[in-house]
């Protein structure tokens, strides 16, 4: 090809691939406009009728004997000695000390009564089941901020209590009115019988808080893992309602597309381009190898969560030990990442045991293992509806609404700056975080409450 | 475009594929050399001292009710009712089911009396335990072929034992001297305490073959699920030694550019890669690209999980019944019936089909020798060592097996993956039989005796008469 002809094909690619930008940002702007009309137009109506009930957890002594009756029972197998301690999952013989304990000397009766230090209650929207804490701090304050804090899987709602408790004492001239649900499948959000995925579940809450709050009050949404992702729906279908939302792992799957494909490309051959310096010097990376690695060696769960989920619950459900060494290896393994390999316990010992127990204790006694799971099967089972089921295909969040994102060090998953500041449009608070892990809640509540008020105080 | 400039690209690129071809074939038998020589230089030699033992399964009554008495103590979980039933997996209402049947039902005494219906044995080869069956079918007949049967995950020893006895009552002619071996790590090939991956299997049992047979000793290989990969892996270690092999599950290795391009080409041009016979049973459809992708993801989170992370799926397993059968018995659903018309929205994924107490020995003898962690650990180390082994350029999962091998396949079409002639035939260069079954699953002997063994000794005639 003769460089004449070369050179006006590279010009006729150039302006088609132009036009080709400028007309699919006009269609996702039709198309954001369209979903905030669909979102309108299919918001849940809170029934004047529809009353919460008060709601308080019962230290169930039957089930409790049933617990520590099949701990009793507990079988195990040995470990491999030449493959290092967490490399193939849960450390049998870190395992065997925690059944131990668990059955022997943890004392359920008691976080029962810390469970419930919080007011809770439930109510049935859109025929769902809907646990929540709702709890007012500093009432007589007069600034009033409205704000859902909303976790993921493994995740529990008294993960926030800490940072409640933090807001309260550290924000004497803030009134916060909080309100933390549980997703429905997830703890006292049960029994579920029906599939409900992610968007669905953002409708109930934005109608949740609706009804809390009052129908057109302004709230503010802190959300982790598919609370992350919650938060993002949010923030697209009902932009004049949320005032701005604070999350800590940017949905991945949201950010499948050609530009950050593009970005994966280009981390490939020069890493530092696509990062900023601090991203940098937090050994972050983005490139096609690292998302390959990334689904290859950390999503294995994932899948088959996202697939058979019945076919893993049913022991989950049935032995506590199962339960406990599938979930809190998913707190080894998010806290402190490839860390956790090589250690004894994981790096579990640095939280105190009664908490994780509790933890697991509490997704026992609700029996909630497989029902929460299938979170994960919903969120594929219902893509084929199409329209508007929004997971994969996400375009851009509205500039109308602010976003912060608080990344810690040991996240499971990663997007750039750089990549982030396409989809949400008013990206106005960006923070990385040393030495914190995937459940931010549970280990880092301080910081992520002090950032969640700076990123309000902001946005106000 | 002048034509001119057209026809000399043309003639380049056709070169160069010829080119690439030819050396891609020199880099193949290269790299195949490389696996004999250090097949020679690892053979593992079996000490004269070494012996067998006799080995019979006991009905442990202190471990039956163990298993009895958590089964009682089973806690469940509700289906969802608007959605069909299996779709999210096993379904718990048949879970239920099952599980009543197991604890009151169930009569585990005699299924170990059936067991041990077949001579066992165990023998410590490198340091690693084997149990294998030992059979010798019409010892009288004339005619003599060694054989070994290899089963997979979540397979069991027994799946042969109907086989066995179809291939002695059908073949008065033929004395058939049969190993059957669980894989370290199943069943009671354990303890298991280090790593173990298919090409140490491989040299494993390549050893208990010399150790029964002699070191001059020739023999066939039956395998399914990991046994096929381990039926593959032998004759490249040791061509001489394997007079054939009949597979259920050949491997056409996915970093052989060539077969890519034409996967690629394949639903565009179906007529050029598949026969009538494949064409008629959608090959096209179910052998693209994105049909695999999609199967992949669908079926085989059980296959990334247990690749990476075993030993967190493999403490419920260990400890929970219900929670070991629900997970091992949606295998024996999804991968022997057709999902669409038999399984979504059954009652039971098909699994009346099978016996239910032959089902249910498969669980407890995984149960019984604790043994489903160790299975699954067979992934992770499988996965990597094959990383390993790249890193030496020794591409046993992605290399020919060697001509002079006579090869059987046996194409189950329920199974989970279809692969049409074309592409085993560039993989596996001796392959002289392809038979396709039309109701036929993953677990072909554990299902379908008969025609398994069928299949197979046609197979076994067709290379014993052709010499």
């Amino acid at each position: 090809m003769s460089l004449k002809n070369l050179s006006i094909f590279s010009l006729s690619v150039l302006l088609f691939s132009v036009f080709l930008v400028i007309y699919l940002n006009q269609e996702n702007s039709k198309k954001l406009n369209r979903i905030e009309q669909w979102a309108k137009n299919n918001q849940i109506k809170v029934d004047k009728s529809t009353k919460a009930q008060k709601f308080t957890i019962d230290f169930d002594e039957k089930e409790w004997n049933l617990l520590k009756q099949k701990l009793s029972l507990t079988r195990f197998f040995t470990s491999l000695k030449d493959v290092p301690s967490f490399d193939f999952g849960f450390d049998p013989d870190y395992a065997r000390e925690l059944v131990e304990y668990w059955g022997n000397k943890f004392d359920w009766k008691s976080q029962v009564e810390y469970l419930n230090s919080y007011p809770q209650f439930r109510i049935s929207i859109n025929d769902t089941i809907i646990h929540y804490v709702y709890y007012t701090t500093n009432p007589t304050a007069e600034k009033r901020i409205n704000i859902l804090l909303l976790d993921g899987w493994p995740g529990a709602f008294f993960g926030f209590y800490k940072a409640i408790d933090f807001m309260e004492k550290n924000y004497k001239d803030i009134c916060f009115d909080i309100v933390v649900p549980s997703i429905p499948g997830f703890g006292y959000s049960n029994p579920l019988e029906k599939v409900v995925d992610p968007f669905d579940t953002t409708l109930i809450f934005d109608a949740l808080a609706r009804f809390v709050f009052g129908e057109n009050s302004q709230y503010f949404v802190h959300g982790e893992d598919w609370g992350s992702l919650i938060s993002t729906f949010l923030a697209k279908l009902y932009p004049e309602r949320v005032g701005g939302i604070h999350i800590t792992m940017p949905p991945l799957t949201s950010f499948f597309d050609f530009n950050s494909l593009l970005y994966a490309f280009a981390g490939q051959f020069f890493p530092n381009s696509i990062l900023t310096e601090q991203e940098i010097k937090f050994g972050f990376k983005f490139s096609l190898s690292e998302l390959a690695s990334l689904i290859i060696k950390k999503t294995g769960y994932f899948h088959i969560q996202a697939t058979k989920p019945d076919s893993i619950g049913a022991g989950m459900s049935d032995s506590p030990f199962g339960l406990l060494a599938y979930v809190l290896e998913k707190y080894s393994f998010g806290s402190f990442g490839l860390n956790a390999v090589g250690k004894k316990d994981g790096g579990l010992e640095k939280f105190k045991r009664d908490d994780l127990l509790t933890i697991i204790t509490y997704y026992w006694m609700t029996n909630c293992i497989s029902s929460s799971m299938r979170l994960y099967r919903n969120t594929f089972y219902t893509l084929e509806k199409g329209w508007p089921r929004i997971v994969l295909n996400m375009k851009k969040i509205s500039a109308k609404v602010p976003v912060a994102v608080q990344v810690f060090q040991h996240e499971v998953s990663f997007v750039p700056f750089k990549v982030l500041k396409n989809k949400y449009l008013n990206l106005s608070m960006y923070n990385l975080v040393e030495n914190g892990g995937h459940f931010s809640n549970f280990e880092n509540p301080e910081k992520i409450s002090n950032n969640f008020i700076e990123f309000i105080n902001l946005a106000l | 475009m002048s034509l001119k400039n057209l026809s000399i690209f043309s003639l380049s690129v056709l070169l160069f594929s010829v080119f690439l071809v030819i050396y891609l074939n020199q880099e193949n038998s290269k790299k195949l050399n490389r696996i004999e020589q250090w097949a020679k230089n690892n053979q593992i030699k079996v000490d004269k001292s070494t012996k067998a033992q006799k080995f019979t399964i006991d009905f442990d009554e202190k471990e039956w009710n163990l298993l009895k008495q958590k089964l009682s103590l089973t806690r469940f979980f509700t289906s969802l009712k608007d959605v069909p039933s299996f779709d999210f997996g096993f379904d718990p209402d048949y879970a239920r089911e099952l599980v009543e049947y197991w604890g009151n039902k169930f009569d585990w005494k005699s299924q170990v009396e059936y067991l041990n219906s077949y001579p066992q044995f165990r023998i410590s080869i490198n340091d690693t335990i084997i149990h294998y069956v030992h059979y010798t079918t019409n010892p009288t007949a004339e005619k003599r072929i060694n054989i070994l049967l290899l089963d997979g995950w979540p397979g069991a020893f027994f799946g042969f034992y109907k086989a066995i006895d179809f291939m002695e009552k059908n073949y008065k002619d033929i004395c058939f001297d049969i190993v059957v071996p669980s894989i370290p790590g199943y069943h009671f090939s354990t303890p298991l305490n280090k790593i173990h991956n298919p090409v140490e299997t491989s040299l494993l049992f390549d050893a208990l073959m010399r150790y029964l047979f002699g070191e001059l000793a020739h023999y066939y290989i039956h395998g399914e699920d990991w046994g096929s990969i381990i039926a593959t892996t032998v004759p490249q270690l040791y061509p001489t030694r394997v007079s054939g092999i009949h597979i259920t599950m050949p491997i056409t290795s996915e970093s052989n550019i060539l077969n890519n391009i034409c996967s690629l080409l394949l639903p565009y041009v179906p007529s050029l890669f598949l026969s009538d016979q494949e064409l008629k049973h959608e090959f096209s459809s179910r052998f693209s690209i994105k049909s695999k992708l999609w199967k992949f993801w669908d079926e085989f989170g059980y296959f990334h999980l247990q690749a990476t992370r075993p030993d967190t799926v493999g403490h419920g397993l260990t400890d929970s019944p219900v929670g070991l059968m629900a997970y091992i018995l949606e295998k024996y659903s999804s991968w022997t019936f057709e999902r669409l018309n038999k399984i979504s929205g059954s009652k039971d994924g098909g699994l009346e089909f099978f016996n239910k107490d032959d089902l249910l020995t498969v669980c407890t003898l995984y149960w019984m020798t604790n043994s489903i962690t160790s299975s699954m650990r067979y992934y992770a180390n499988s996965f990597n060592a094959m990383l390993e082994f790249r890193k030496q350029n020794l591409d046993f999962f992605s290399l020919s097996v060697s001509q002079t091998v006579p090869v059987g396949v046996q194409m189950n079409l329920n199974d989970i993956f279809v692969t049409p002639f074309w592409f085993i035939k560039s993989r596996y260069l001796g392959l002289i039989q392809y038979k396709i079954v039309e109701q036929g699953g993953h677990f072909a002997a554990f299902q379908n005796p008969e025609l398994t063994v069928k299949c197979l000794v046609d197979f076994i005639t067709q290379v014993e008469y052709k010499i």
